[in-house]
């Protein structure tokens, strides 16, 4: 194992590449490979977080020794550690859920997972802008094919449409890293922030980066891709995909417009994606609230609660509460996310569907399950003491004191219109209605309910200590 | 007109040809093939950014858009036959080749 | 005991028993017994002792960091003592209650679990030692009075657990607006005697004054104020047990007690007068004092009957925190206690006239009187005291209050206080009328309680609410009554 905390972090890459590989090669010992690598990946994980709290700096690593402008590197600040660990921790309860919910017909799932893992974990270490193109396009690719991975009509559909949205954004964000090596001589970030001056070049740059990014990240009007995807997928896709996938293209976006192009005069641009946000918040749970199907619900949550991502975007270069606030936010949703979707996995496994209208026979049968969703629903409404409650409570504070009351009220209103479909499902738990034989049941097996449980104890736990993974975000500063 | 111009003009021919293709049409397929020209003029523009400048011919070429075009060439090979799969298999499912808005649910 | 610990163990003492509970099995009757009563014995146990404790001016402070600016503190003074005295005592009556009022229903499990952890969130809300941790405990209790609402199931109660929903969560959230906005303003804020936010009255006094608007907006949800009362009348389709907890323990309760803390502690009472936002909360008050008893008149439905009087009676404590002056002060914090052991004792004798007899409306009450004398008794006893007949608990609290709007300067208090106890005895007295002194139909007649061995739980709680009743009004000034505690209470809110 490494002892250099630089190496430690491609190491996060490389273990899931490899098992990718091997997996590939091996199907038949997919768990067990994929089981010994969650468990290996913990060690440098466990090592970056470390390095980071003793020594409170940031991790450089250039590779191959090529330094920037010319070679490729990679750091690791506190709050990328923070979502190293956040993606670990949801990789986990998918892993432990799909133990026994990947039959063996599924043997693609899972080098196609260990892609995707690589992919988020390169994404979130890489400096630099055309390295971020080559993870995205390995996340989306990974995505497309596990959300085809049940081979149904409705799934290939889903994912045929995923597929040439997110190409499309992909090559827009490429052509605008082309353009930025055009305006300033390098895909470095850091490099780029430096010499960074509005050119037109450079803002055209910008404006397609943003415009393929806002495609992969499904912000509102660019969502209507989510919710088929994610609603026709399995399970655990289903809660990867919500959870990490759309917030990978968010996480590229915040570093652009943060870091990079911070000094560029664009605030305007910055304040439409306020908007777009606050438009997400709303259609997304207006359209949740009307879903007939379980899992249509819950992606369409997804694409409310990404809107609480954006609505203060144009604030987290300049308050200090702002990115802590919405990386709580982001983790909280992602832990809350997969719980919700591990658990409409349950419901599937137990009724055999998702249609809300006859799940009233089948959700008293559950209450491990129902217990995960109310949970999760807690955190996703944002009452105290979630995670989903404290990133709440920050961005509300960044708002009033910048004093945009139109985010502070729409903050508190997204999670009342949250409450109206969370209570949608569980009061289907306390219907009074006798469950009976008549109707086929089957029970899921208890790993699968608890594991459910598990990640939406995860995002409630984030919110009792939240103190540690506050102060994880601020080791290191921003670069 | 020096040779990145032109090769300019036609990168932005052909970002312009693969956007329209991908935006007019419902038939996956031909939208496939409008994501590769869009890539195709990616690519082309890479090239012209790494010609040395007209004034300044000594600087030689760029290596690293070259390197750009490469490592995205790979990818781009390996989207379109992946993607090729994937729009085969949903042809003999649903025996179409477009998608179509809404009517998702169910 | 360390200090530290005791009030984290008050409140988990319920917590932990709750999430056990869950996990037991339907048929586990005996252990889930023995963990209800052990989980109530011991909080009244720590709870005796924290009484103690608090008496002597032992500083008690618990705190948890969560975030810059966001800490769990759990504080215990007299008034948030007092609270939880009242909770911990009524929660032992109403466990005892329960487990006989539920016996061999379906869902025994659940309903306990929720049934702990509601207690353990009034708990919290009484213990809160700032705005934050107050406002976590208040949605925990929204949350696990929801399953207790709708615990029988069926359309009806699906129906008015939405409606409870509706209100409770939009009382939240204003609620949650309202503390970010003060804290924006004033930082954290947390509860002291005397308040904390005088120093930015002047700067800035309209904020305020809209804060105090939201905050009652929000708070008067679950107090029942008019006109945000509507879901109360309809959460009437809980068990009577979960109707006794919302009524006199927990919900409106934590409502009201809400509203005092952030009159006294929060903004002070000088300083709320000083804004001038007392007098129109006083209106309020009054307002839905004679509205809540005009409904009342109107029930047939008994359980319905007795909601709008808490609608009626809850909103005296506002009335009294609403009077500048310690009298009133008095009067109000002392009809908190008041109010929840009379009308505990109406709700228990309301349960069991349905249990035994099948009685829901006030029609069939006729001769009831001979056939459930205990229970009659207890239920003349606490609808004599709302009354506010002397010596019972009622007519001291109402007898500060009037003195306390004279004192106060607001003397038509006096007015509306009379108004209401004319019509508190309006819709009480009929009812004692016919069960003590009419005969019924004579199926009526025929039908006779059925005999239980385990009676006893559902008979001995309303009793024995019922001498408390009796010995807060006639021993009011003996130490350790709820008044002296009151008395108490205001002192210290006086002289800070």
């Amino acid at each position: 194992m490494p002892t250099d905390p630089a190496t430690a972090a491609l190491w996060l890459v490389l273990i899931p590449l490899v098992t990718a590989v091997i997996t590939f090669l091996l199907p038949s010992a997919g768990r067990c490979l994929v089981t010994v690598a969650l468990a290996i990946a913990l060690l440098p994980l466990m090592q970056l977080i470390q390095y980071l709290w003793v020594v409170d700096g940031s991790v450089i690593h250039a590779l191959g020794g090529w330094a920037a402008p010319l070679g490729i590197a990679v750091s690791v600040q506190g709050d990328k550690a923070f979502l190293l660990a956040l993606i670990w921790l949801v990789c986990v309860g998918v892993g432990l859920y799909s133990l026994r919910y990947m039959g063996e017909g599924y043997k693609a799932f899972w080098p196609l997972w260990m892609c995707l893992w690589a992919g988020l974990n390169g994404l979130v270490i890489a400096d630099d802008l055309f390295n971020l193109y080559v993870t995205l396009e390995l996340i989306g690719l990974a995505a497309v094919a596990l959300t085809a991975l049940t081979g149904e009509a409705a799934a290939l559909k889903a994912a045929v449409r995923y597929l040439i949205l997110g190409l499309t954004g992909s090559l827009l964000y490429l052509l605008g890293v082309a353009l930025t090596y055009a305006a300033y001589g390098a895909v470095d970030m850091p490099t780029v922030a430096k010499v960074m001056t509005a050119t037109p070049t450079g803002n055209v740059a910008i404006a397609l980066m943003t415009v393929g990014l806002c495609l992969k990240a499904a912000i509102f009007p660019a969502h209507v891709w989510l919710p088929p995807a994610h609603a026709n997928a399995k399970a655990p896709v289903s809660a990867l995909l919500s959870a990490l996938v759309v917030k990978g293209a968010f996480l590229i976006l915040v570093r652009l417009w943060c870091d990079v192009y911070r000094n560029a005069q664009t605030s305007g641009a910055q304040e439409w994606l306020g908007y777009l946000g606050a438009a997400a918040l709303l259609w997304g749970a207006s359209q949740a609230i009307i879903q007939q199907r379980l899992k249509m619900l819950i992606a369409y949550s997804t694409v409310a609660q990404l809107g609480y991502l954006f609505l203060l975007f144009p604030l987290i270069p300049t308050h200090a509460n702002a990115w802590p606030g919405v990386l709580l936010m982001l983790a909280a949703h992602a832990l809350a996310k997969t719980a919700f979707f591990l658990a409409a996995g349950n419901v599937i496994w137990a009724a055999g569907h998702d249609r809300l209208r006859d799940l009233d026979i089948v959700m008293p049968r559950l209450p491990v399950t129902a217990f995960a969703i109310a949970l999760a629903g807690v955190s996703l409404i944002g009452l105290p003491p979630s995670g989903g409650f404290l990133g709440k409570w920050l961005l509300l504070g960044v708002a009033m004191e910048s004093e945009r009351w139109w985010a502070a009220i729409l903050l508190v209103m997204g999670g009342l219109l949250a409450s109206v479909y969370i209570f949608r499902v569980l009061m289907l738990v306390f219907s009074g209605k006798a469950p009976s034989d008549a109707v086929s049941f089957q029970a899921p097996p208890p790993i699968m309910e608890w594991a459910a449980l598990g990640m939406a104890l995860a995002a409630i736990a984030l919110g009792l200590a939240s103190e540690l993974p506050l102060a994880l975000i601020e080791r290191g500063g921003r670069p | 007109m020096e040779l990145s111009k032109v090769y300019m003009l036609a990168a932005a021919a052909l970002v312009a040809i693969g956007l329209f293709a991908i935006l007019r049409t419902n038939h996956v397929v031909r939208q496939l093939l409008g994501i590769n020209l869009l890539g195709n003029g990616i690519f082309l523009l890479l090239i012209a950014i790494a010609q040395a400048p007209a004034d300044a011919p000594e600087e030689g070429l760029d290596p690293v858009p070259q390197a750009m075009v490469l490592t995205g060439i790979v990818v781009a090979v390996c989207a379109t036959g992946f993607a090729l799969t994937l729009i085969e298999r949903y042809r003999a499912v649903s025996g179409c080749l477009t998608v179509k808005e809404g009517a998702d649910a169910d | 005991m360390n200090s530290a610990l005791l009030l984290p163990m008050i409140l988990f003492s319920s917590f932990f028993t709750g999430l056990i509970i869950f996990f037991l099995g339907e048929s586990m009757h005996k252990a889930r017994t023995f963990l209800n009563l052990l989980g109530a014995v011991l909080k009244v146990v720590l709870v005796v002792q924290l009484l103690a404790g608090v008496h002597a001016e032992e500083p008690y402070h618990s705190v948890l960091k969560l975030a810059p600016g966001v800490e769990i503190v759990l504080t215990a003074d007299a008034l948030s003592v007092f609270f939880v005295t009242l909770s911990a005592a009524l929660w032992l009556l109403t466990t005892i209650y329960a487990i006989g009022y539920l016996e061999r229903s379906p869902n025994r499990s659940r309903f306990f679990g929720f049934f702990s952890i509601c207690v353990s969130a009034t708990t919290g809300v009484a213990l809160s030692g700032n705005l934050i941790t107050f406002l976590l405990f208040y949605e925990l209790l929204t949350l696990s009075t929801y399953p207790l609402v709708i615990h029988k199931g069926g359309d009806k109660a699906l129906r008015a657990g939405q409606r409870y929903l509706a209100y409770t969560l939009i009382g939240g959230a204003i609620l949650l607006f309202a503390i970010a906005w003060l804290q924006s303003l004033a930082g954290p804020v947390a509860f002291v005697p005397g308040g904390a936010l005088a120093p930015f009255a002047d700067e800035h006094a309209w904020e305020l004054k809209v804060i105090f608007a939201l905050l009652i907006l929000g708070l008067g949800v679950k107090a029942a104020i008019v006109p945000l009362h509507g879901w109360l009348p309809n959460a009437m389709v809980a068990p009577a047990p979960v109707s006794s907890l919302l009524h006199a323990v927990a919900v409106v309760k934590a409502g009201a007690f809400g509203i005092v803390r952030m009159v006294y502690e929060v903004y002070g009472i000088e300083l709320s007068r000083d804004l001038g936002l007392l007098h129109p909360l006083a209106i309020v008050a009054s307002i839905t004092i004679l509205y809540g008893s005009f409904c009342a008149l109107a029930q047939d439905e008994l359980k319905k009957r007795l909601a709008y009087s808490t609608v009626s009676q809850v909103s005296y404590i506002v009335l009294g925190a609403a009077i500048f002056g310690p009298v009133a002060t008095i009067g109000g914090i002392v009809h908190l206690f008041h109010q929840g052991i009379m009308k505990i004792t109406l709700f228990f004798a309301a349960g069991n006239y349905a249990q035994a007899l099948g009685i829901h409306r006030i029609s069939q009450m006729n001769g009831v009187g001979r056939k459930m004398p205990w229970t009659t008794v207890a239920f003349s006893v606490g609808a004599l005291g709302m009354i506010g007949v002397p010596p019972l608990a009622g007519y001291v609290s109402k007898w500060y209050l009037q003195k306390g709007g004279v004192e106060g300067g607001e003397p038509w208090i006096s007015a509306v206080l009379s108004m209401s106890s004319l019509l508190n005895a309006a819709y009480f007295l009929p009812i004692l009328y016919r069960a003590w002194f009419l005969s019924g139909s004579p199926e009526q007649e025929a039908a006779s309680p059925a005999k239980r061995t385990d009676w006893w739980m559902l008979v001995l709680p309303p009793v024995l609410t019922a001498l408390f009743v009796v010995y807060a009004g006639a021993f009011a000034e003996t130490p350790y009554s709820p008044l002296e505690w009151a008395k108490m209470i205001a002192q210290r809110e006086y002289e800070p």
